[in-house]
């Protein structure tokens, strides 16, 4: 219970400004001139020092870029985005060479402080109160607009022989790792954003886990984009070798702004034999104002490769911010026995639209997966489940079970659910089911009649429909997950 | 500009054929209606996989090269075909049979319906000009019904009158002898409070013929009105289908698809809920085998508050064959309190069979109970093993959980006699003793 008693006690807790994490941070940066073009990718390459094979890559994709077309087949609106109205690199000054945190300019750690990510190692991850911490070690890597700015624990993880660096860091201390993975979930030609990030990426988080290593604490990494008219494009690779486990968190937050912003990420992940990989995002970028004004458009590509037998890789997701969520984290059930899981809370509120699911394509014998995505529609949102689950020809005794509950709060919101379910495979076996409810007068009159208040009741029947998806998060991101989860859907009931 | 878009043979083809049988259709004043179908399917060209409500039917990919209008057939070769082919025998009912898309009063008896139903042929319509094309908002734009419209030859305009409780089911057979493209319009209203059945047949000879036809059902308030289908073309036809229907207020619509025949089968039906407290079940059940294709869309439209829909569709592939299911259910705003379940179920006997499922929910809503679900997999080895340590060989064992697991859907037909006669097909599609 005492999970319910926190949300009931954050209900009462909310004040008006629902979003947080609205405030920016006064800082200078380098900018690199507005728009797209070759020059500013060299310019984003030599900023960052990267080998020649580098800029060619980025050329390239973004030679092909050119020729794509946006996607328009999500069930989102939002006007014509202006590729050259953006900053492709924004840096908060004096970021190079610094050797420890100490010497990071103050106004950066106050702005992790904030956002309630302490950068001094020895911290924790906050969102627990004093007396309930729970005494893990977690390592972050803090990304501020196109840079990363500290990375935590580096040290005691390189004893246990894992590499976490920034990307931009890896490029240039483990060329070999990251030219045989990068790109190779997902190709350069994948689709539009994918392309785009990798002809701009700037930077983001690199993982390796060693074969045999069980990542020693959780990895973690939080962006933050703070300048105006930027767009935000990291890269994420994650390399689990055989055998190895790790846990790996992302953290998402932006200032208020009337403007959208675009965020378009894409995240790689290698699971090799006997390999995990689990995954889990607190999404809570700037959603907009209540009528739809500004927010981050967050266009995202996600997946996971489970390349050798008895591979897994699980996604865990909990969605709350950004006005348009355009996202579908996969896995790519390649190794024979390897398994995928998609675990969802996705809220809309506002007039947030979100089109998120997952993908699962059994490709090896006896792979399983399982997709439990949980939809919550409040306001005037849309909210859409769109998902795959496919078997190819060699898929024999492919199994997988999917549930998408959806939950309406108030007449005024969509919830949709698009499921494609694809058996090339008489002996692949596939369960779908999906429900779409509101919360039912029982359920309420149960509340009210043991004496709970309207809004806590919701609280509580919204934590239980939820509930599936917050058991298979960390820990610490559990609790902060279900504050956000009763933040975001303040002022949709009465 | 317009024209860009047809470009392959068959497309070529089509387009040719289109402007080609303009002159002789019937009706002055439908004209333009054709014309600007025509248009409308120059500037498309055949749906394809690009096309996500024909991702998994690629029409563009079967359509042949060589394309030409069935042509009229001779007494005899009908009553031979009628004599050989697949379809519900032995059924007590009234019939009314079109041959290569043409109505044919004269192999049609309806004498037992006189005073209660009225039968225009679609043909007499057109011509009077009586006939006005009003499509569903969510049917419009369909590929399937802009090519029929831009062929439109006959069919049937059937009225049953207020009050009026038919005693047996109509059915429609439509016959194809001899290839060549057919394309139907039918029309069914069912009065205020009256009831009725009709019995819907396909079927043909070997030929590689086409099929466009579409039926539109009109349900008046308090109307009930059963729907049962046979698609049983012959081995190489290609047949699109398309079925809307209107419900009034406290009417019931029970629809039922039984496809086993052609060679790519497309069928989509459009159902519209105008009144409340009204019935809608959907119920298929599909057994295919060979290299067949089998697709059956459904988009069922919740406008107003109060209505029940419930679909249930179950299909069998062996061999290399490929069925597809795409249900969409669709709550408006105002359709507070709606119920709506939709269940696919598929079985796959083959190791080359592919089966694609996409159950779809739209709903803008709240008050409202909607699920869907779907499976897909092979038969149970328990089942399997029981009924072989009981004697059963192999092959009648599973010949016999076929049978059993379509006959669920055909079970919510609601006249006894068509469920018999329903099942004993499949006895017979399968080769099982009944």
């Amino acid at each position: 219970m005492a999970a319910v008693k926190e949300t009931v006690d954050q209900v009462r807790e909310i004040d008006v400004d629902q979003y947080k994490y609205g405030f920016v941070t006064d800082i200078e940066t380098d900018k690199a001139p507005k728009g797209l073009n070759e020059d500013i990718i060299r310019f984003i390459s030599a900023k960052k020092d990267e080998p020649q094979w580098m800029l060619d890559w980025r050329l390239d994709a973004y030679k092909r870029w050119q020729t794509m077309q946006e996607p328009t087949w999500a069930r989102v609106n939002y006007p014509e985005i202006d590729f050259q109205d953006l900053y492709y690199y924004a840096a908060p000054k004096n970021t190079e060479g610094l050797k420890s945190l100490d010497e990071v300019d103050p106004e950066l750690l106050r702005t992790y402080e904030k956002l309630g990510i302490p950068l001094q190692e020895q911290e924790i991850l906050a969102g627990v109160s004093e007396e309930n911490r729970v005494h893990t070690k977690v390592a972050v890597d803090a990304v501020f607009d196109s840079v990363s700015v500290a990375t935590t624990f580096k040290e005691e993880l390189k004893k246990a022989g894992v590499i976490f660096c920034p990307i931009s860091e890896a490029v240039k201390e483990y060329p070999e790792l990251v030219q045989k993975y990068l790109g190779s979930v997902v190709p350069v030609t994948d689709n539009f954003y994918a392309t785009l990030n990798s002809a701009v990426f700037t930077d983001g988080s690199f993982v390796y886990i060693p074969e045999g290593v069980r990542c020693p604490m959780e990895l973690s990494t939080y962006f933050r984009i703070n300048e105006q008219n930027t767009g935000q494009f990291e890269r994420t690779l994650i390399i689990a070798d055989k055998g190895s486990y790790v846990s790996y968190l992302e953290g998402c937050t932006a200032p208020q702004r009337d403007e959208n912003q675009l965020h378009a990420a894409v995240v790689e992940l290698v699971a090799l034999e006997d390999a995990e990989i689990k995954y889990s995002t607190v999404q809570n970028w700037y959603p907009g104002d209540s009528e739809g004004k500004g927010g981050i458009y967050n266009f995202v590509t996600k997946r996971g490769d489970c390349r050798e037998k008895n591979a897994k890789i699980s996604w865990t997701q909990v969605e709350t911010g950004s006005a348009i969520t355009w996202k579908y984290p996969s896995c790519i059930l390649r190794g024979e026995n390897s398994v995928g899981e998609f675990y969802s809370i996705a809220i809309s509120n506002g007039r947030q639209q979100i089109d998120s699911g997952t993908k699962m394509i059994h490709l090896g014998k006896n792979t399983s997966s399982r997709i439990i995505s949980k939809g919550i529609s409040a306001g005037r949102s849309e909210n859409t489940y769109r998902g795959l689950v496919s078997a190819h020809k060699k898929a024999s005794h492919a199994r997988n079970f999917t549930q998408c509950d959806s939950l309406l709060i108030g007449d005024q919101c969509g919830a949709h659910t698009v499921p494609y379910i694809e058996s090339k495979n008489a002996s692949a076996v596939f369960e779908h089911e999906a429900t779409t409810s509101k919360i039912s007068d029982d359920q309420m009159f149960y509340c009210r009649a043991r004496g709970i208040g309207e809004e806590e009741a919701v609280a509580l029947i919204v934590n239980g429909f939820v509930k599936d998806v917050i058991q298979q998060l960390p820990m610490e991101f559990a609790v902060e997950a279900q504050k956000l989860i009763n933040i975001s859907l303040e002022g949709s009931v009465g | 500009m317009t024209l860009t878009v047809v470009k392959t043979p068959s497309e070529e083809a089509l387009a040719a054929l289109l402007d080609g049988a303009q002159a002789a259709l019937p009706g002055k004043d439908f004209a333009s209606v054709r014309a600007d179908a025509v248009e409308k399917f120059r500037s498309e060209g055949l749906p394809n996989r690009r096309v996500e409500e024909w991702k998994y039917s690629d029409l563009k990919r079967v359509m042949p090269k060589d394309l030409s209008l069935a042509g009229e057939v001779s007494a005899d070769n009908i009553s031979k075909q009628m004599a050989v082919v697949p379809r519900l025998r032995g059924l007590d009912c009234d019939r009314l049979v079109l041959v290569n898309g043409v109505f044919r009063a004269d192999l049609s008896d309806l004498d037992a319906l006189q005073g209660k139903v009225s039968l225009t042929p679609v043909s007499k319509a057109l011509e009077e000009g009586a006939f006005v094309l009003d499509e569903l908002e969510i049917a419009k734009g369909d590929r399937a019904l802009t090519l029929n419209t831009a062929l439109l030859q006959d069919g049937v305009i059937l009225d049953v009158a207020d009050g009026v409780e038919l005693e047996r089911p109509i059915e429609i057979l439509s016959l194809m002898i001899g290839g060549g493209l057919a394309t139907t319009r039918n029309r069914v209203s069912v009065g205020k409070g009256a009831k009725a059945f009709i019995l819907e047949t396909f079927v043909g000879d070997e030929q590689a013929y086409q099929v466009n036809e579409a039926i539109d059902f009109r349900i008046a308030d308090g109307a009930s009105l059963s729907v049962s289908r046979l698609l049983s073309e012959g081995v190489n036809a290609l047949h699109l289908g398309s079925t809307t229907a209107i419900l009034g207020e406290k009417s019931h619509f029970e629809h039922f698809t039984m496809s086993t025949g052609g060679q790519f089968t497309r069928n989509t039906a459009f159902i519209k809920f105008t009144g409340e407290f009204s019935d809608a079940e959907l119920f298929g059940a599909t057994i295919i085998g060979r290299n067949q294709h089998s697709d059956q869309t459904l988009l069922v439209d919740h406008a107003v508050p109060n209505c029940n829909s419930k679909e249930q569709y179950r299909t069998v592939m062996d061999d290399k064959a490929q069925g597809v299911f795409q249900g969409k259910i669709f709550v408006r705003q105002p359709a507070q309190k709606t119920d709506g379940q939709m269940m696919s179920q598929a079985l796959l006997l083959s190791e080359d069979a592919a089966f694609f499922n996409k159950p779809e929910l739209e709903i803008f809503a709240d008050d409202v109970q909607c699920a869907h679900g779907a499976t897909c997999g092979e038969l149970d080895e328990d089942l399997l093993f029981y009924l072989r340590a009981r004697g059963i060989p192999l092959d009648k064992a599973k010949k016999m959980l076929v049978l059993a697991f379509l006959a669920e859907a055909v079970e919510h037909v609601s006249n006894d006699a068509v469920v018999d006669a329903l099942e004993g097909f499949i006895a017979d599609w399968l080769g099982l003793d009944h």
